[in-house]
């Protein structure tokens, strides 16, 4: 194990991330520094950590956003390097800076690698100008909404809007001809302005069927730039991702390794370091288009983990303190098959409505090839401010269709109560046939999930059943039942042998 | 005795007697193999049903059973055969007259109301959109009806648990 290039780490996030960030300094023999907000003083970030500070309040904006608190916090305490996990301020080129000027490590892409990927009209053009295949698209400089229309009348319906600044599936819109442009241009700029502080959008072709693969990378300071292979993202809900798993069922070994050298080319010409994804899009005729690059560890990175065996974080922390990549090309092994399910304390049946509340039982699966990424404990309160995603389900085995049945068998564990999960919806996507052939694109979930055809008479029955039979015998509340299982008395060997004990004595 | 359990619009029918001191039991007119453990006292109980092994936690509250079991949550009422009949005749007189207040689930902002007053809509149909842990929710239609009142507009920040729309 190499020696760690830092001291002292701090870790500007929380939950899960959190939590995935700690793991590996400990390991490393790095101490960590976690900061919370308020609401997050009995988390398990707070409990994990070796030094803990508050920075504010409940929301994000007056606590794990502020780049001031963080930084002064970092300083304070002599944390060398900082971990921004993903979100809050994993992609701000302000954090970044500060950092830098702070002295601090930022444990990513440079200020100015975040500007440039940050903007995505921007990235696309200088994708596009060293080769990258970029979706057709109008000039992204196109202001009015007559040089916008007409572009897309150029380019063919259906076109998909998109924000200059976006992220996330945020502000964009699908038009299908050009009456229904102008009213869409409107909500995907004011959508677009609430959501980046910026109302720029542009227009692209609309690819039907798309299938969302992505590309890991690794770049040190020294130039070197390799990929870690693609994963799978096309199981999404308005462009959030669900369920991701890598290898791609996709892709051909030639088109793997078309696209991993266009991802390789996408970081060397951003000058990218640290770890980073390349997004792109794959339409029916294994044609791909350059989507975006995101410069943060991803929240799916552990399915590349388990199919590399490497500890991404690790490596960004080496990356940060300057050290060359341990690894070329050539060392990279891919192994087995590895899927992920995101379970967010949303409500599957009732259109993924968030679930506030506090988890009264749980139990996490466990087992071969099983791992669990999270942030949660029995009670939690899964609070309003952050986002929804409580914990990550990730196995590995050693082909796809073990792999499938094997998530199938860890989902039938997991026990969370209390709010409303995604669980069932990830049995349902385990057992659909056509996501078991691996045959699915972006679309899958709105094209295919019913959440009122799912036939759930088995267990309504049992759990009928069950009240049934503790109400006939007035129990299940306080007192144990005799009636019900009346063999209890007999079954249980404490008493068995408190029984004969009593028994002798009176002997 | 003869229970019916009602799980959202699902009814069954389960009738318990007994025989040398264990319980028999007929699921909507079948007779059952029916074997109960309790796990932990009031808590968590392992029923075998018909040789299938089901692991289920059940608690009792004011609002009914909460049953957790499969992953998911089950809100089931019980009522005994005679109290159910009254307890439905008592529904059928009320739904005629029947409003109901579409709620916000959690605090959030209002984002879109896709409805107007006297609006005729179906069931599950998009009422409005509100927006909490930075994610847009659509709120349906709990039934099919008529919108009597819309209570917030855009923009709006709302409590948990506060109407915004009401449908008749």
């Amino acid at each position: 194990m190499a020696r760690p290039p830092f001291k002292k780490i701090l870790i500007a996030n929380r939950g899960e991330i959190a939590m995935r960030v700690l793991r590996t300094c400990r390991e490393m023999g790095i101490i960590s520094v976690a900061v919370y907000s308020e609401v997050d003083r009995p988390t398990l970030h707070v409990r994990y950590a070796d030094e803990v500070h508050c920075i504010g309040p409940p929301p994000s904006t007056e606590s794990y956003l502020r780049i001031d608190k963080v930084v002064e916090v970092a300083l304070e305490h002599k944390a060398e390097a900082i971990h921004p996990g993903y979100g809050f301020l994993a992609e701000n080129p302000e954090f970044a800076r500060a950092c830098r000027d702070a002295g601090i490590a930022f444990i990513g892409p440079t200020p100015e690698a975040l500007e440039a990927m940050g903007d995505k009209v921007g990235a696309r053009k200088s994708m596009s100008s060293v080769g990258l295949p970029i979706i057709p698209g109008a000039d992204p400089t196109l202001k009015t909404d007559k040089a916008i229309i007409s572009a897309a009348k150029k380019m063919g319906f259906p076109v998909m809007i998109k924000a200059a600044a976006g992220g996330g599936g945020k502000g964009m819109r699908i038009a299908n001809d050009a009456e229904a442009m102008p009213s869409l241009l409107k909500a995907a700029r004011s959508e677009a302005s609430t959501a980046f502080g910026d109302e720029r959008i542009f227009v692209e072709k609309y690819i039907p069927a798309p299938r969302h693969v992505e590309f890991q990378i690794l770049a040190d300071e020294m130039g070197n730039v390799i990929h870690l292979g693609e994963r799978e993202c096309s199981i999404q809900r308005r462009h959030q991702k669900l369920i991701e798993e890598s290898p791609s069922p996709a892709l051909t070994p030639g088109l793997r390794t078309q696209m991993a050298e266009a991802a390789v080319l996408a970081a060397k010409t951003a000058n990218y370091t640290n770890a980073g994804t390349v997004e792109f899009l794959l339409d029916g005729e294994g044609s791909f288009y350059f989507l975006e690059m995101n410069t943060r560890l991803q929240v799916e990175h552990p399915v590349t983990e388990l199919v590399t065996g490497m500890d991404l974080v690790k490596e960004q922390i080496l990356i940060a303190g300057g050290r060359k990549l341990a690894y070329k090309q050539s060392d990279i092994l891919h192994r087995g098959h590895a899927i992920e399910c995101r379970i967010c304390a949303e409500d599957p049946d009732n259109n993924f409505l968030p679930s506030a509340g506090a988890i009264s039982r749980l139990r996490h699966p466990l087992g071969p090839g099983v791992r669990m990424d999270s942030g949660i404990y029995q009670g939690y309160e899964v609070p309003l401010y952050y986002d929804p995603l409580i914990a990550k389900l990730v196995v590995w085995a050693e082909d796809r269709p073990t792999a499938v049945l094997r998530m199938s068998r860890a989902l039938s564990e997991y026990i969370i109560e209390g709010v409303a999960t995604t669980i069932p919806f990830h049995r349902w996507v385990m057992n659909h046939p056509q996501f078991k052939k691996g045959q699915y694109d972006t679309h899958f979930i709105a094209d295919h999930y019913k959440p009122e055809e799912i036939d759930l008479t088995e267990w309504e029955s049992a759990a009928a059943v069950l009240c049934a039979l503790l109400t006939e015998t007035d129990t299940g509340l306080s007192r144990p039942t005799e009636q019900v299982d009346g063999q209890k008395e007999s079954y249980s060997p404490w008493k068995f042998a408190a029984r004969r004990e009593m028994g002798r004595r009176r002997v | 005795m003869k229970y019916i359990a009602e799980i959202g619009e699902h009814v069954y029918t389960i009738e318990v007697t007994h025989e040398d001191g264990k319980p028999k039991v007929s699921l909507d007119g079948k007779p059952s193999q029916v074997d109960l453990c309790e796990v932990s006292p009031g808590a968590l109980y392992s029923l075998i049903l018909n040789g299938n092994s089901y692991e289920l936690w059940a608690r009792h509250t004011d609002e009914g059973w909460e049953v957790f079991g499969g992953g998911r949550s089950f809100r089931l009422q019980l009522a005994d055969e005679r109290a159910h009949s009254i307890a439905s005749l008592r529904r059928a007189s009320q739904t005629k007259t029947e409003v109901v207040a579409v709620a916000s689930p959690m605090p959030a902002q209002v984002v879109e109301v896709k409805v107007s007053p006297g609006q005729e809509v179906v069931k599950g149909e998009a009422l409005i959109i509100v927006e909490a842990m930075k994610m847009e929710n659509e709120l349906t239609a709990p039934r099919a009806g008529k919108v009597r009142e819309v209570l917030v507009e855009p923009e709006q920040g709302v409590e948990k648990e506060q109407a915004l729309i009401i449908i008749e």
